[in-house]
C-alpha cells in the first residue's frame, strides 16, 4: 500500500472503522514509515485540539429573552384571533343595529311577497259561484234545482254578511234566475249570463253587484262537484249556451271534466286553480277536436303519449264510461303534425279552421268518442 | 430548552465564529422551533430536528456576513502572518506542542480561526462529529446526507484544518 493511499485511510484507522485487513496492513506501513507516522499523529493532534476546544456558555439573559419571544409571538397570535372573534364594545351596538335592520328587511320582503303568496294562494270560493251565477246553464235544468241553490246561497250567506242590501240583492237575482229558467226565455238569459270568457276576466275583487253572490258561495263538500263543472265551464272555449236549449256535448265533457276533477278532491283541484289562472291571463289559443274511433281507451292513449312526444305540457285526461277527454297545451309548431298523427288515430270529424293560421301556443281539448 | 440551549450555542458559535450572532441564532432557531411545531412530526429526534434549525439558520446567517463582507476569511492555503513574520508549513516539531506553549483563549481563537476559514460543507461536519461528538447517524439526519459523504467530507475537513492549525499554531 502506498502512502497516499495509507493517508487516504488514516481517519478511518484513527476512528476504529478500517477493516481488519487495512488495519494490519497500515499499522505494517506506519511501523517502517517515518511520514506517514508524522500524518497519524498530526491528525490525532487535530482531533485532540478540537476536542479540547473551550465550551461557551450561553449568556444568562439567553433563556429569559428566548421565553419572552416565544411569550410574544403567542400573545400576536392570541391578539389576532381575538380581534376576530372578541365582542369589542363597539361591535354590540353594530351587532343589534344589524339584527333590527335584518328583521326590517325581512318585515318588508314579506311585504312585497304577500300580493303574490295572495295570487297563488288557493283560489277564494268566490270564483266558482260568479261561474255559478253566469256560465250557462242547460235549458234543462229544472226550476227545483235552481231553488236549491237559491236556498243554499242564502243559508250560506247569512251568516257571512251583515249587509242587508247585499242578502237582498242576492236573493232578488237568484230569483230572477229561477224566473228566466222556467220561462226558458233565451234573450233574457243572454242579457243575464255574458260569455264564458268574460267570466274568466272578471277580477277577483268583484264590483259590489255581485258581491252577495260571491259571499254566498262558500265552498261546501256537497257542492264540490259543481264547483268543479262551472270551472269547466268556465274555461270551455264554447259560447254560452242559450237556457231552454239541451246541453251540447261539449257542455257535457265539459261538466263531466269538471266532475271527474273534483271527485280527485278539492285539494288537488286547488293548486291548480293558479296555473289555471295563469293560463287564462296568458290566453292561449284554444282548439277542439273531435276524434272517432273504435276503442276510446287505446286511443286516448295513443293520443297521450303522442302529446307527450310533441312536447306538449299541462296534458290532462279524463276518461269516462264511454269517451275520454285530453286537454294540453301544444306548441304552435307542432300543432300540424298533431292533427296529421291524430288522423291516424281515428277519425278527426271536428277540426278547429283556425288551425292552419295558428301562430302561438295553444291549448288543446281533444274529445275521444266511439264511432268509427 | 436549557438542554439544548448550550449544545446549539455551541454548534452555531463553531459554524459561525461570532458569540453574539451565534446567540442570535439560537434565540431564532427556538422561536422558529415553537411556530414550526405543528410541523414536527416525530420522524427524527427532537434534538436532531432542533440542531437541523440552527444549522439552516447559521448557513443563512453566514450568507449575510459574507455579503455585509464582515466576516474574516482564512484561506487554509495563505500563508499566516505571524509575529515572527510570514510562516509557511512547518515541519512538526519534536519538542513540547506549541499549543501547550500558547495561552489557552489565544489557541481557541486562531483554531476557531482555522474552522472558519473551511468551506461551509467541511465545517459543518466537523463541527458536528469532531467538536459536537455527535454520531455518523445523527450527523447523516441533520445534514441530510448519506454517511460515505459525511465520513470524506470529514476526513477532508480534519486533513484541511491539520494543515492550517500547523501554520497558525506553528506545529501541532
Amino acid at each position: 500500500m502506498e502512502c497516499q493511499d495509507i493517508r487516504k485511510n488514516l481517519y478511518a484507522y484513527l476512528e476504529g472503522m478500517a477493516s481488519p485487513e487495512d488495519q494490519e496492513l497500515i499499522d505494517q506501513h506506519l511501523a517502517s514509515c517515518r511520514a506517514c507516522s508524522t500524518a497519524l499523529y498530526e491528525l490525532n493532534r487535530t482531533g485532540e485540539v478540537l476536542k479540547n476546544l473551550k465550551d461557551v456558555e450561553p449568556p444568562p439573559w439567553m433563556t429569559k429573552k428566548i421565553m419572552a419571544r416565544v411569550r410574544q409571538e403567542a400573545k400576536s397570535e392570541r391578539g389576532f384571533i381575538r380581534k376576530l372573534f372578541y365582542p369589542l364594545h363597539i361591535k354590540i351596538p353594530l351587532e343589534a343595529f344589524a339584527t333590527v335592520l335584518i328583521a326590517v328587511i325581512a318585515v318588508y320582503v314579506f311585504k312585497t311577497m304577500e300580493p303574490e303568496m295572495k295570487d297563488l294562494q288557493v283560489p277564494s270560493p268566490k270564483e266558482p259561484v260568479i261561474a255559478r251565477q253566469e256560465a250557462p246553464y242547460p235549458g234543462k235544468a229544472p226550476a227545483a234545482e235552481t231553488q236549491v241553490l237559491r236556498e243554499k246561497a242564502v243559508a250560506q250567506k247569512s251568516p257571512a254578511s251583515t249587509d242587508g242590501k247585499d242578502l237582498a240583492a242576492g236573493k232578488k237575482e237568484a230569483e230572477e234566475r229561477a224566473q228566466v229558467n222556467e220561462e226558458g226565455g233565451v234573450g233574457k238569459l243572454k242579457e243575464a249570463t255574458p260569455p264564458a270568457r268574460e267570466i274568466k276576466t272578471i277580477p277577483a275583487p268583484a264590483p259590489p253587484s255581485t258581491a252577495p253572490k260571491k259571499d254566498a258561495s262558500v265552498p261546501i263538500p256537497a257542492e264540490a262537484s259543481r264547483i268543479g263543472e262551472f270551472r269547466t265551464a268556465e274555461r270551455a272555449p264554447s259560447p254560452p249556451a242559450a237556457a231552454g236549449v239541451a246541453p251540447t256535448q261539449k257542455d257535457k265533457m265539459a261538466l263531466a271534466e269538471g266532475a271527474a276533477r273534483e271527485r280527485k278532491g278539492l285539494q288537488k283541484a286547488q293548486p291548480m286553480a293558479p296555473s289555471l289562472r295563469m293560463a287564462a291571463k296568458s290566453k292561449p289559443e284554444l282548439m277542439s277536436f273531435l276524434v272517432r274511433v273504435k276503442d276510446v281507451r287505446l286511443a286516448g292513449g295513443e293520443v297521450e303519449s303522442l302529446l307527450q312526444q310533441l312536447g306538449a305540457s299541462r296534458i290532462e285526461r279524463v276518461s269516462r264510461a264511454s269517451d275520454e277527454i285530453i286537454t294540453a297545451e301544444v306548441k304552435a309548431e307542432k300543432m300540424k303534425e298533431l292533427s296529421d298523427k291524430l288522423m291516424r288515430v281515428g277519425e278527426v270529424e271536428e277540426k278547429d279552421s283556425r288551425l292552419d293560421s295558428i301562430e302561438k301556443d295553444a291549448t288543446l281539448r281533444i274529445e275521444i268518442v266511439p264511432g268509427r | 430548552m436549557e438542554k439544548y440551549q448550550k449544545k446549539m450555542l455551541n454548534v452555531a458559535y463553531r459554524l459561525i465564529g461570532d458569540y453574539d450572532e451565534a446567540c442570535e441564532v439560537v434565540q431564532d432557531a427556538f422561536l422558529s422551533a415553537y411556530r414550526s411545531l405543528k410541523k414536527f412530526r416525530g420522524e427524527a429526534r427532537f434534538s436532531t430536528w432542533l440542531y437541523s434549525i440552527v444549522l439552516n439558520l447559521c448557513k443563512n446567517r453566514m450568507k449575510q456576513l459574507r455579503t455585509r463582507g464582515a466576516r474574516e476569511v482564512y484561506s487554509i492555503d495563505a500563508r499566516v502572518e505571524t509575529e515572527e513574520g510570514s510562516r509557511g508549513m512547518d515541519p512538526p516539531d519534536p519538542g513540547p506542542s506549541i499549543p501547550e506553549q500558547m495561552e489557552k483563549r489565544e489557541v481557541d481563537a486562531r483554531v476557531q480561526g482555522c474552522i472558519s476559514g473551511l468551506d461551509s460543507e467541511y465545517r459543518e461536519v466537523l463541527v458536528l462529529r469532531d467538536i459536537q461528538g455527535f454520531s455518523y447517524e445523527e450527523i447523516h439526519d441533520i445534514l441530510k446526507i448519506p454517511d460515505g459523504t459525511v465520513k470524506s467530507r470529514l476526513f477532508r475537513a480534519r486533513d484541511a484544518l491539520k494543515e492550517c492549525l500547523k501554520r497558525v499554531l506553528g506545529g501541532l
